[in-house]
């Protein structure tokens, strides 16, 4: 596997960063900072504000997210939180409640 | 547990606190702490500065910290470790760096004449220069109070000779004074031996 997962059952309480791509399949409370993508799954629970290069969200996330280039939040993704990002895609399904910010220069 | 290990890669970085139920495979770095139901593989790139609690430690990287495992820490020819380990096996291999204490537990079972041991040490307590000198080696030291405990045994064994005989009371004085010294060369000796 060439990304760093995070399991079902682990629960990380504290910061992750590098340049590396993320899979969270657990629970990560506090902060994500990586340059590269964050996958957050299914089973996943994030507590977490992030700064990564694109996330994909299919699990809970309760937090604020900066990318780089894109903000997903699939069909069975949940996200309280604000979004920064220069694209954004929600899909339908998906639960969001938070504010937008695709950084739009007038 | 195995299918779908927890990995972080070189890379990553990961501070605080780790929890959870599964194998962890370290090949980027953690800081904080560890607390698993499951085994921990440390890459020979990997660095962990943390407090470990899991079932299996593999190091082949560099670990500071300290470590409990319920079943097995292994640090490979590579590892540099500090920290103090406990588990009931530890394996170091050839090659390992290693600083640090290692408990394996209540190891007392498998010494020989353990509960002899633990006796004469209770007697040479008598003598308590020596025991308060003694504590920190006293596993190392343990078989060498067995031969300070037969010469206690012997003594009373020379006392009940002279008090068989029936003159008992010009004797008993005149042995008791030499017996003084006797005494007091039995406990020299034992001093040597023990030192």
């Amino acid at each position: 596997m060439a990304n760093t997962v995070i399991g079902n059952s682990i629960v990380i309480d504290g910061e992750i960063t590098g340049d590396e791509a993320l899979v969270v399949q657990g629970t990560v409370k506090g902060r994500i900072a990586l340059e590269e993508s964050v996958f957050v799954e299914n089973s996943a629970t994030l507590e977490a504000d992030v700064e990564a290069d694109s996330v994909e969200i299919s699990g809970v996330v309760t937090g604020n997210i900066t990318a780089g280039t894109r903000v997903e939040i699939k069909a069975d993704g949940k996200m309280v939180g604000d979004v920064k990002s220069p694209r954004i895609l929600i899909a339908d399904g998906a639960l969001f409640k938070g504010n937008i910010d695709m950084d739009v220069e007038r | 547990m195995a299918k779908a290990p927890t990995v972080i890669t070189a890379g990553v970085v990961v501070s605080g606190r780790i929890e959870g139920a599964e194998d962890i495979e370290v090949f980027g770095a953690v800081k904080g702490s560890i607390h698993l139901d499951g085994d921990v593989f440390v890459d020979e790139k990997a660095r962990v500065d943390a407090d470990l609690e899991v079932n299996n430690l593999t190091v082949h990287g560099i670990l500071v910290g300290n470590v409990t495992a319920s079943d097995a820490i292994e640090l490979a020819a590579s590892a540099r470790v500090v920290g103090d380990l406990a588990a009931p096996r530890v394996i170091v291999q050839a090659g390992a760096r290693y600083r640090g204490a290692i408990d394996m537990g209540d190891i007392e079972g498998e010494i020989p004449g353990e509960g002899k041991g633990r006796a004469g040490r209770g007697r040479s307590s008598g003598s308590k220069g020596r025991s308060s000198s003694r504590p920190a080696p006293s596993r190392a030291a343990r078989p060498e109070p067995e031969p300070a405990r037969p010469a206690p045994a012997r003594r009373p064994a020379k006392k009940a000779e002279p008090a068989s005989e029936p003159p008992e009371p010009e004797p008993a004085e005149a042995d008791d004074e030499p017996e003084l010294p006797d005494a007091a060369k039995k406990k020299k000796v034992a001093v040597k031996k023990r030192s």
